[in-house]
Formats: C-alpha cells, structure tokens, sequence
C-alpha cells in the first residue's frame, strides 16, 4: 500500500514538474517574441494594428520580420501554451500506465484542437 | 491609443491579474469591467482582450501553483472538458446575445457565489479516512507554507461538479471570463477541496477554458493587439506576484478578499443590466 502511494507519488510530482516547466518555456517565448515585436515596431516606429492578423500572414510577415506579425506571433504562442500543457500532461498519463486521465486528457485536447480549428476555417 | 492609455490598460491588467491568480480566476472578471468602465473600450473589443489576458494570466501563475502542489492536475482535466464545449457554445452566444441579459445573469450568479461562501465556507474541509473510496483517483496532499501543515483532501460529488463546469465554461465563453469565479465556490462548497487546492485547479482550468474562448474571438478578428499588448505586459507582472502571495497569506483571509471582490462585481453586473454603472 506505502510502495503503491509512493510511486504514485513520484509520478504525481514528474508530472506536476512537466505540466510547469512546459508552462514557464510557453510564457518565455512569448515575451521574447513579443518583445522583439515590440523594439522593431518603435525603430521602424511602425504602430500596431487593431486586430490581430490570420495565422497564415503572420508566418508570411514573422518571414519579412515585420514587427506587426511578430507581435501577433507572440500573442499566438501564449494562446497555444495551455494547448501543449495539456498534450504534455496527456503523454506523461500515458508513459505512466494511467489510460483513464490519458483518454481524458485526450479527449480535452480534442474539443481545444476543434476550437482552434475552427477559428482557423 | 496614446502612451498614458497603454500604461493605463497595462496596470488595469497588472491589478487583475494580482488578484485573479491570488484568488484561482483569470482576472477576466476585473478586467472587462476595468476596460469598459474607465477606457471607454467596446465590450466586444475587451472580452477578446480579456480571453488573451486570462490565458497569460493562467500560464504565468499555474507554473507556481503547480510546483505548489496546489493544482490537482488529474482533478482539472476531468472537469476540463464539459468546461472546454460550454466556452466554445458560450462564445458562440456571445456573438449573437444581448449584452444586458448576459450582465444580470452573470451578475445573479456572482451573489449565489458570494452568499454561499460566506455561509459555509470551508478553509480545509475534514482530511478523508484512509480506507475511503476513491473511485476518479483524485486524492491528494499539499503542504500550506502558511500553516505549515500537510492538507489531505478528496474531492467528492464529482457528477454534479462536472455538470456545473459545463454551465461555467458557457458563461466563460459569453463573458471572456476564466470561469473560477463559479468554478471555485463549486469546488469548495460542493466538492469539499480546501480553497488553496480549489484556487491552484481552477488558476490551470481557466487557461484552457480562455483558449477556446479567444479562439473564437480571434476567428471574429476580435483580438485587438493595441489593448492586448500593454494588457499581457501588466498581467506578466501581476501574475507572478499574486500566485506567490497565495502561498504564503492564511486561507481565511483568502476566502473573504474572495467574497468581498465577487459581491462588488455581482451588484455591477446587476446594476449594468439596468444601465446603472457603478464607480465609472
């Protein structure tokens, strides 16, 4: 009973260790980007835009390294964030034998993946 | 927007953000008020904004309640997903709904919640026996380093507590809120989870919730980066802040800034129903 709670224990705190860490790099490289944005945006002294453009520019203007997509990248990156927590968290139920919260976790990445997608049709 | 309005909105975000990762919400329910009231921005404009804010808000403060121990990761999954389809309809409702119907009915919910916790609330309901079913495997420990105590708690009526995350995530999505500000009372009072663990949970939902929301939003070209920059740059600041006073301030006080904050906004949203603004 002790070794079961123990080594469920263990797994808990890995798991609670990925789902942070993949938290904390998310929010880095968003400011990064972000704040690369930002700085060109004011050397080009280039304003921002009132609404955020399709993924599709933004990877066309990240390529041209304008400022207005690069600020929007970052915007992007901290959105998708709790979306790859949540595949994480779905791959380590999984690496740990748990089928039950990784069909669960799944199964929220799922309805998150449709929300997405249909931003994007 | 000029520079004094980015560094207005900046420290609007910076307080909701404090707060909203102190008490397990994204801010969402600060900061739309905040953005309307005293920016004179379109509340469309500001729930899109708030859904951005609310994710950050959730991303930055999560990492410190998880390595806490106060996110019950297997917990927030489980009520994750009817919360996740609620925000996508809700958003949806947004779109097309009458803003005033939202404010009272959000406003209503706001007042149960604080009339309930004030009731009976509970700062660490009683440890569960060692032999006790756990049938969703959702038991769990943290140490509270304001007691320095170990907290054992398991969470119970977990069948309503999902139907409850799907009425949330559809008030989430109408109102670029995290959805905490339901989902926490639900967990305390009705699921029996000790505030800080309700708070932790419901800080990583709400992230997951706002996704959905901003998606949709961001579909609607709703996603203005001259208000979401200055507002994601306070809520980098607040959120840390506000999740590492959680760790150390006494539950009890928690519980009453709680009430204190959701009372005031439940009698705004009532009161913006009828047009009656308070202190904007």
């Amino acid at each position: 009973m002790d070794v079961e709670r123990t080594a469920g224990e263990h797994d808990q705190a890995r798991l609670r260790e990925l789902a942070a860490r993949v938290l904390e790099t998310g929010f880095r490289v968003a400011v990064v980007i972000m704040a690369a944005g930002l700085v060109l945006a004011v050397i080009r002294q280039e304003p921002l835009p009132s609404t955020l453009e399709g993924p599709a520019d933004i990877a066309r203007g990240f390529v041209r390294a304008d400022p207005e997509a690069i600020v929007g990248l970052g915007i992007v990156s901290i959105i998708l964030t709790p979306f790859v927590s949540t595949l994480v968290i779905a791959m380590t139920f999984y690496r740990q034998g748990n089928r039950r919260y990784a069909l669960i976790s799944s199964l929220v990445l799922a309805i998150l993946l449709t929300s997405i997608g249909l931003s994007l049709l | 927007m000029d520079v004094w309005q980015f560094i207005g909105v900046g420290l609007a975000a910076m307080f909701a953000a404090t707060f909203g990762s102190m008490l397990g919400l994204g801010g969402g329910v600060f900061l739309v008020p905040l953005l309307t009231l005293f920016f004179d921005i379109d509340p469309t404009t500001a729930v899109g904004a708030s859904a951005v804010c609310v994710v950050t808000n959730s991303v930055v403060g999560s990492s410190v309640h998880i390595r806490s121990g106060f996110t019950n990761l297997r917990l927030s999954m489980l009520l994750q997903a009817p919360t996740a389809v609620g925000a996508i309809i809700g958003a949806l409702i947004a779109l097309r709904v009458d803003a005033s119907a939202i404010s009272l009915i959000l406003g209503l919910v706001l007042l149960y919640s604080a009339a309930s916790m004030l009731r009976q609330r509970r700062v660490n309901p009683e440890p569960p026996s060692e032999g006790a079913l756990d049938p969703f495997g959702l038991r769990s420990t943290y140490l509270d380093p304001a007691t320095k105590s170990t907290v054992d708690y398991l969470p119970s009526r977990i069948r309503p507590g999902l139907a409850i995350s799907g009425g949330a995530g559809v008030l989430s999505g109408m109102l670029g809120i995290g959805g905490g500000v339901i989902q926490v009372p639900v967990m305390n009072l009705m699921m029996k989870i000790p505030v800080k663990a309700a708070a932790g949970t419901s800080s990583f939902m709400v992230g997951m919730t706002a996704v959905a929301t901003a998606a949709v939003f961001y579909a609607h070209d709703e996603i203005d980066p001259t208000i979401v920059v200055p507002a994601m740059i306070g809520v980098f600041c607040g959120a840390k802040f506000g999740s590492q006073v959680t760790r150390h301030v006494q539950t009890q006080r928690l519980i009453w800034v709680f009430v204190i904050v959701i009372a005031y906004l439940g009698v705004s949203m009532v009161l913006k129903a009828f047009d009656i603004e308070l202190g904007g």
